[in-house]
């Protein structure tokens, strides 16, 4: 047992830091900004880049560090393992945490350089076809993980939660079909393309998920709901592909009604229906579904990296294409 | 039908009169006038768009040696054509045609830039610990697809696969010994990989689970990066495995117990002869369909893709994000 974790602290987890006019920097965690000197943060950074590494145990570096983590501590940076609830309602889990993380996960999913220079009029149309591809087969996907999610959850009516969500979702992809064919895609180069390993990976990771916890595919379910639900969050994104880069109005709508669907079918409340079929969701059992969302949440930053990677090189085919035996 | 350059094929040099074009390990010289029309013709090859009569069409005068120059390309196999929908191919054919792509395709992950900043010093110490997580979470998730593949295997396939995790489903603890040595057991055991990782174990668990020989071949493909010998498996064409490896720890010195688990690792997997395992397991296999062989190749083309990624994980997001090791989310920890 090393250091800190000795002293049973642990480092909560923050989700960005900004240098302020005055010297200090703010940091960012799940629900409150803590705001350091910059001594202060040097320091902080310093203990937790070590928290983990044994060598930090030596007493001598114990003392030095104690008071920065009483102050650490005092600022809300850190908390006692003793202190984590040996369990919760399923209602508060969702209500009183999982509702607090959300914000935090999303802000760091969609913290890539991607949506920024989008907006900004430094993407393509290239870069936007290519995240409508990925976009098609992560929802023609969803027949990957939504039954599979229904046939082993053991809880009857969150079993049947899954099916009316799998009723409701499973042939969505004709959407982004639309969005592409108003992008002079023909239905040949939408069945033959191949989706990216990490857009593979959204549907296999979700299919993790449904063969080890109901609840630990909920959340990832939920985490993903989230980014649909805030139409001031996506609206401008859209507008900016259509202003920047002549993308048809075509080629954007079918997107909209694909969200205004979602709204209507309410299912960004799923989570909250399935976690209330819970009295109580234990500290071990909570931990577990958290990892799956936060994870979820990591899942979508490192696909829009992989998006952002691929299609911004024009040497990439467009659209991603098999192996073919003949061509290659 | 349509003809296209091969997109396996890089042209590597377009001057007057001269064409230079690799395509799996070979160099082709077009020179004089087959090179001029190679060159006038190369945007419709890049395309794929036109038959060879429209080729000849739009070239105009020259058709005949048009002609030639095709017929000359489709010899060398460098252009696309049709493959005989019932014909066969022998496991051991087929060993050296996905041996042959293989080889090509090992390029792809020698030559990721992030070899290259451990190599100069300029990776982050969070990149460097990550890499050695990730490594760890990969061969740790041969458990996980080795264990489904034996599971899900085909009647021939099953006894190389069973003796195969038999063999692997310990080396996880080879690298795990380095990181006790920087890291707490429990603190290693309860780490999580990145999305990236992930991406790789899920889809060898996927693959495992539906073809036995899609998924092996694939591992293969792994496997080479492993036992190719030294200088072939240069991580660039100078730098074989046992300098970077020197390099590594001359630049981060903390990661002498990492690497010496890597090498452990790499001499073992040497020393078990699993190099020969995908030769012995085609020798045992029927002949394979066109469409069985285009599956096949298509899961071991995605494994270069996810490997890829893998590398890109450690390199992007570790930079981006420089939290090592990853550890499992608390309801206060968020």
């Amino acid at each position: 047992m090393t250091g800190v974790l000795q002293q049973g602290l642990r480092f909560k987890r923050h989700y960005d830091v900004r240098p302020e006019d005055d010297g200090h920097y703010s940091v960012q965690f799940s629900g409150q900004v803590a705001t350091l000197s910059r001594k202060t943060w040097d320091a902080y950074k310093d203990i937790t880049a070590k928290a983990y590494l044994k060598d930090a145990s030596s007493d001598k570096t114990n003392t030095v560090k104690s008071g920065l983590l009483t102050l650490l501590g005092q600022n809300g940076l850190t908390y006692r393992v003793e202190d984590i609830p040996a369990a919760v309602t399923g209602i508060d889990f969702h209500d009183k945490y999982f509702e607090s993380f959300l914000k935090a996960w999303l802000y760091k999913a969609f913290s890539h350089k991607f949506w920024d220079l989008m907006m900004k009029g430094e993407g393509s149309s290239r870069l936007y076809a290519g995240w409508l591809f990925e976009l098609y087969h992560y929802t023609k996907n969803a027949n990957r993980h939504m039954p599979l999610a229904a046939a082993t959850c053991s809880n009857k009516a969150v079993k049947s939660l899954f099916a009316k969500h799998y009723r409701e979702e499973w042939n969505h992809f004709h959407f982004f079909e639309r969005a592409l064919r108003a992008m002079d895609f023909s239905k040949e180069d939408i069945l033959n393309s191949k989706p990216l390993p990490m857009t593979m990976e959204m549907s296999n990771f979700m299919r993790e998920a449904a063969r080890r916890d109901s609840v630990a595919y909920a959340i990832c379910s939920a985490v993903l709901e989230g980014t649909t639900v805030d139409r001031n969050s996506f609206n401008p994104f859209y507008e900016a592909v259509k202003e920047h880069y002549g993308v048809p109005r075509e080629a954007v709508q079918p997107i909209y009604d694909h969200l205004d669907l979602d709204v209507k079918y309410q299912h960004s409340n799923l989570f909250r229906e399935i976690c209330e079929e819970f009295g109580e969701i234990n500290a071990q059992h909570a931990s577990l579904i958290l990892s799956y969302g936060h994870q979820m949440a990591e899942h979508i930053w490192m696909w829009t990296d992989n998006i952002w990677n691929y299609y911004s090189k024009s040497n990439n085919s467009l659209p991603n294409k098999p192996f073919d035996i003949c061509r290659d | 039908m349509n003809i296209s350059l091969k997109r396996s094929a890089k042209v590597r040099e377009v001057a007057s009169e001269h064409v230079a074009i690799d395509y799996l390990g070979f160099s082709y010289e077009l020179k004089g006038n087959a090179a001029n029309i190679f060159s006038k013709i190369l945007p419709v090859l890049h395309s794929g768009n036109l038959s060879l009569q429209e080729i000849t069409d739009q070239v105009g005068s020259a058709k005949d040696d048009v002609k030639k120059l095709l017929r000359l390309l489709g010899v060398h196999d460098l252009i696309s054509g049709s493959r005989d929908p019932d014909a066969r191919m022998s496991g051991v054919e087929f060993y050296e045609y996905h041996r042959k792509f293989c080889h090509h395709w090992l390029k792809e992950i020698y030559s990721h830039p992030f070899w290259d900043k451990v190599v100069q010093g300029t990776a982050t110490d969070a990149q460097i610990l990550g890499f050695a997580f990730e490594k760890y979470h990969y061969i740790e998730g041969a458990h996980e697809h080795m264990g489904i593949a034996a599971a899900n295997s085909t009647k021939e396939l099953m006894p190389h696969l069973a003796k195969h995790f038999c063999e692997e489903y310990t080396h996880g603890d080879i690298y795990r010994s380095g990181l006790v040595q920087l890291f707490d057991n429990d603190v290693v055991l309860n780490s999580q990989p990145l999305p990236s990782t992930r991406a790789l174990i899920n889809f060898l668990n996927e693959s495992a689970a539906k073809n036995s020989l899609a998924y092996y071949a694939a591992n293969e493909f792994l496997q080479m990066t492993e036992n190719e010998d030294e200088d072939d498996s240069a991580l660039n064409s100078t730098e074989p495995v046992s300098s970077f490896y020197a390099k590594m720890t001359e630049h981060y010195p903390y990661t002498v117990p990492l690497v010496d688990a890597f090498i452990r690792h790499t001499k073992l997997d040497q020393q078990l002869g699993h190099e020969n395992a995908f030769f012995e397991m085609c020798k045992d296999i029927s002949p394979l369909t066109m469409s069985e062989v285009h599956n096949i190749m298509d899961t071991t083309r995605s494994l270069v893709d996810v490997l890829k990624l893998f590398m890109d994980g450690i390199d992007v997001f570790y930079e981006h994000f420089p939290e090592v090791p990853r550890m499992p989310s608390t309801l206060l920890s968020e």
